[in-house]
């Protein structure tokens, strides 16, 4: 009896350390894990010449401009820019001792859409009157105690590096004619989370800004298509515009309510497009407002709803033009007393999907040199659906 | 005897595991009027993917009315469309309640104000993998009815666990 009843309980503790046991064993705390498969790879190393050759050689259309009715720059011709005047002292120029200019002189600032609506980069050309030709030299900018993590890439007037996360392109450049420093300096910050590789190529394009500022003869070039831009743009600019038309074409696909409109935030919180999917009544009073613009019948009388796509204001006069499926809506405000003349573009594109008509239309008030990427963009997506092509995957 | 020890053992194994709403994919915040993605998951044929919705609620505020469209894609192609039910409070896990206060300060005084943070996870969708490959989930939080104060706002959040 007492060896049945030992075997019991021998059998019992058995089982209780084996039920113990596997509870131990199996209890994992859930925790948030990270699918290291897809962490990007991000070594990069110095420029190569092909990679070099790549991207000086890729289309960009260019103009040139006159700074201070004395100066004259060749920028690319989607940019914008702003001249000021700053003191040395303002100005940070690598390990250059930049105090020892003894005048103050002048700064431009260059911009295009993307640049300005994300600050995804800032592109400053300085320019710094001496008589001198060899006062300024990259090994200067070098030289000294001035932090570099690593140089991609090196010519006798430029420099590619990295300071952490933070990329700096400068180029140096001397006028004999004007006797004046063109110092182009070109700064993605830390800030902006992306690869150092596609950062790195950015750099290239901004070299290649540079590099043209003095340019006299050079060719007329244009983009053809959206996929021309594409495969002529940095690649972490085409992922941009990307990115937030992911989210536009899911809202086209599955998201968006009757009657509703959405703008997707960009990585940086922005927004610049817009899509509507108007009910029959939204989409009749927006056909009717282009007609009106067409007429030129906009008076004070003419009925506006705050859910209108394209809201018209008798303080303003328009122009239309059509373009690649696109409206292109000049808006200039008519000068009053106290007001300044503004003047912007708004374009609009109706997408057909699926028997429905939605309204693509941009949200931020464009410059004439911005325009065409936006034609170009809303008209691919108008056709496509989606904003992605081959280029660049 | 090993009969009778059968069940007790079996019932005590599915509870051993210690881990019974599955393995954490990913936690993704809500923001009104956005898509919110969680791309590429790789999953295997009969992975059961559980959506839970994270919800933080403070007793200053009135509830506001969210509802949450998603969108499950393989390949690009969207497999299932749907909506997750908010109200679902059927299997709610990982609730606790904060008291949190703040100052106030008026013309009779500085005064404390205080408050209760509600924090729960809620079942709200399961989802049974079809085939192996990589999935992506997109959610939307639509706002129905907006409250007036939105300082301590209502989060929304989505955890998707697989088991």
């Amino acid at each position: 009896m007492m060896n049945i009843r030992s075997s019991f309980s021998f059998k019992k503790s058995l089982l209780l350390i084996l039920l113990s046991a596997i509870c131990f064993c199996g209890c994992k705390r859930i925790i948030k894990s990270d699918d290291s498969e897809d962490a990007p790879v991000d070594d990069i190393e110095e420029v190569s010449k092909t990679e070099y050759q790549r991207v000086m050689n890729l289309k960009l259309p260019l103009k040139t401009v006159v700074i201070d009715n004395r100066y004259s720059l060749t920028i690319p011709e989607n940019c914008d820019f702003q001249t000021e005047k700053v003191t040395p002292e303002e100005v940070v120029l690598g390990n250059i001792d930049v105090a020892k200019i003894d005048t103050s002189f002048l700064s431009v600032n260059l911009g295009d859409f993307i640049s300005k609506t994300e600050g995804l980069y800032t592109e400053q050309v300085f320019i710094i009157p001496s008589d001198d030709a060899k006062r300024f030299t990259i090994a200067d900018l070098k030289k000294g105690n001035e932090r570099i993590d690593y140089v991609y890439y090196e010519d006798e007037n430029s420099v590619i590096y990295d300071q952490g996360e933070t990329f700096f392109t400068y180029n140096i450049q001397y006028d004999e004619v004007k006797k004046c420093y063109l110092f182009y300096k070109a700064e993605i910050s830390w800030t902006q989370k992306y690869p150092k590789k596609q950062k790195l190529e950015l750099s290239l394009h901004l070299l290649k800004h540079a590099k043209n500022l003095m340019a006299t003869n050079y060719p007329p070039v244009k983009f053809d298509s959206w996929e021309d831009y594409v495969v002529n743009m940095p690649v972490l600019e085409v992922n941009w515009v990307n990115h937030m038309f992911t989210k536009i074409e899911k809202e086209l696909k599955y998201f968006l309510d009757p009657d509703d409109h959405v703008s997707p935030r960009t990585p940086g919180n922005y927004t610049f497009v817009e899509l509507f999917r108007p009910s029959q009544e939204t989409l009749s009073r927006f056909n009717k407002s282009i007609d009106e613009i067409n007429k030129n019948l906009i008076s004070e009388s003419t009925y506006s709803s705050y859910e209108d796509i394209l809201r018209l204001n008798s303080q303003y006069d328009y122009q239309l033009r059509e373009e690649d499926g696109c409206y292109v809506v000049t808006n200039s405000s008519k000068v009053n007393a106290g007001y300044s003349a503004n003047t912007f573009i708004t374009v609009l594109c109706p997408v057909h999907y699926k028997g429905r008509t939605y309204i693509l239309k941009t949200d931020k008030e464009l410059a004439p040199s911005s325009t065409d990427f936006f034609v170009k963009m809303f008209s691919y997506f108008s056709k496509h659906y989606t904003l992605k092509t081959t280029a660049h995957q | 005897m090993c009969k009778k020890y059968l069940f007790p053992v079996l019932f005590i194994l599915g509870f051993s595991s210690c881990n019974p709403v599955g393995k954490e994919l990913t936690v993704l915040e809500l923001a009104t009027g956005e898509i919110v993605s969680a791309e590429n998951l790789s999953l295997k044929k009969g992975d059961v993917i559980t959506i839970w919705t994270k919800v933080s609620k403070s007793s200053e505020d009135e509830a506001g009315v969210f509802s949450v469209k998603f969108n499950i894609e393989n390949e690009g192609k969207s497999i299932l469309l749907d909506s997750l039910d908010m109200r679902a409070e059927d299997h709610v896990i990982n609730s606790k309640t904060t008291k949190e206060s703040y100052n106030e300060s008026s013309s009779k005084g500085d005064s404390t104000i205080y408050y209760t943070v509600h924090e729960y996870e809620a079942e709200s969708k399961r989802f049974t993998v079809p085939a192996d490959g990589k999935y992506s989930f997109d959610f939307k939080l639509i706002e129905r009815s907006s409250n007036n104060s939105s300082f301590f706002g209502e989060k929304v959040g989505i955890v998707l666990r697989k088991s």
